[in-house]
């Protein structure tokens, strides 16, 4: 794959990726480093990237598995015994700059308190917009275990908020 | 967005929220992606002083070592060369005076003859006996 096919194929899709690294891993730097990692591994594999299906999948796929070996690192999560779900332990440190929102800060806080596969999952679907069989094959899940996982993570942010903020009475 | 899930009156609440992050993560994106650059893109920007670098090299080792160098200051002609050269130059004048006192000897005769005859200028005589008319090795 000639550097012009390649641009045109990464490009538009580097806006989306480098927000999810962004808010998988709350830092600026790390997302950065994250992204940078994951245009070379693509360059690198360039051969490879036309035979595999679905690019998109597969960026998003090789970013997230980055996105957990950086946390990792970091030691700022614990893996639960027994179970595949990984928590944040520490409470993610977030940019200043986007502090300046008390209620982004607060639904931002409920996301980021998930476990890390439900937050993963929530990115993949709310934000990035991905089909349930889509996020399943990238985390390697049934697709009625996403589904799952969605609708208990939706419930479980909206109970949060609803204890948190009276966004009911129209306050917001 | 299919949102089932959420509460009708937090859903609204919940997209505001999704398109504030997203604008805000495109923000920091517009920011940083100057420092996204492709590996290719990368190696071309070391690759021009590479080269040249290179090339200043190689120039230098072709002008400290060439013969052909402009700033090669070996000599000329080898030892030996100087040497066949000084040979040849001594065998020709060797046979150049042999030739000479061969050519001359008669001369000498002659003046032998007219002994009174004294020219206003003379050229010297040669002695073919005369060790200072060969040039010594």
């Amino acid at each position: 794959m000639h550097q012009k096919a390649f641009l045109d194929l990464i490009e538009p899709l580097k806006p989306r990726l480098f927000g999810f690294a962004y808010r998988m891993l709350r830092n600026r730097e790390d997302a950065r480093d994250a992204m940078q990692e994951l245009m070379m591994k693509l360059w690198n594999n360039r051969k490879t990237l036309e035979t595999k299906g679905n690019i998109k999948t597969c960026c998003f796929t090789a970013l997230y598995h980055d996105c957990i070996d950086r946390l990792r690192k970091r030691n700022r999560f614990r893996l639960v015994t027994g179970s595949d779900l990984i928590e944040i332990q520490d409470n993610v440190k977030v940019d200043q700059d986007f502090e300046n929102n008390d209620l982004i800060r607060q639904i931002r806080e409920s996301i980021d308190n998930l476990p890390y596969k439900q937050k993963v999952i929530m990115e993949l679907r709310d934000f990035q917009e991905f089909d349930y069989e889509e996020i399943a094959k990238m985390m390697n899940m049934t697709v009625n275990a996403v589904r799952v996982t969605v609708a208990r993570s939706r419930a479980s942010i909206s109970e949060k908020m609803k204890k948190e903020i009276s966004y009911g009475t129209g306050t917001l | 967005m299919e949102q089932e899930h959420f509460d009708p009156d937090f859903k609204e609440i919940y997209e505001w929220y999704i398109r504030e992050e997203q604008e805000e993560s495109r923000k920091i994106y517009d920011e940083i992606a100057p420092e996204l650059t492709l590996p290719v893109r990368r190696i071309r920007r070391w690759w021009y002083p590479a080269a040249a670098a290179l090339l200043i090299l190689v120039a230098g080792t072709w002008a400290l070592t060439s013969d052909k160098s402009p700033f090669q200051s070996k000599p000329k002609y080898t030892e030996a060369e100087v040497r066949q050269s000084l040979e040849k130059t001594i065998r020709a004048l060797s046979i150049c005076s042999k030739t000479v006192r061969e050519e001359f000897s008669h001369i000498e005769d002659l003046s032998a003859m007219t002994d009174a005859i004294k020219p206003a200028k003379r050229t010297p005589a040669i002695d073919p006996k005369s060790d200072s008319n060969t040039i010594k090795n």
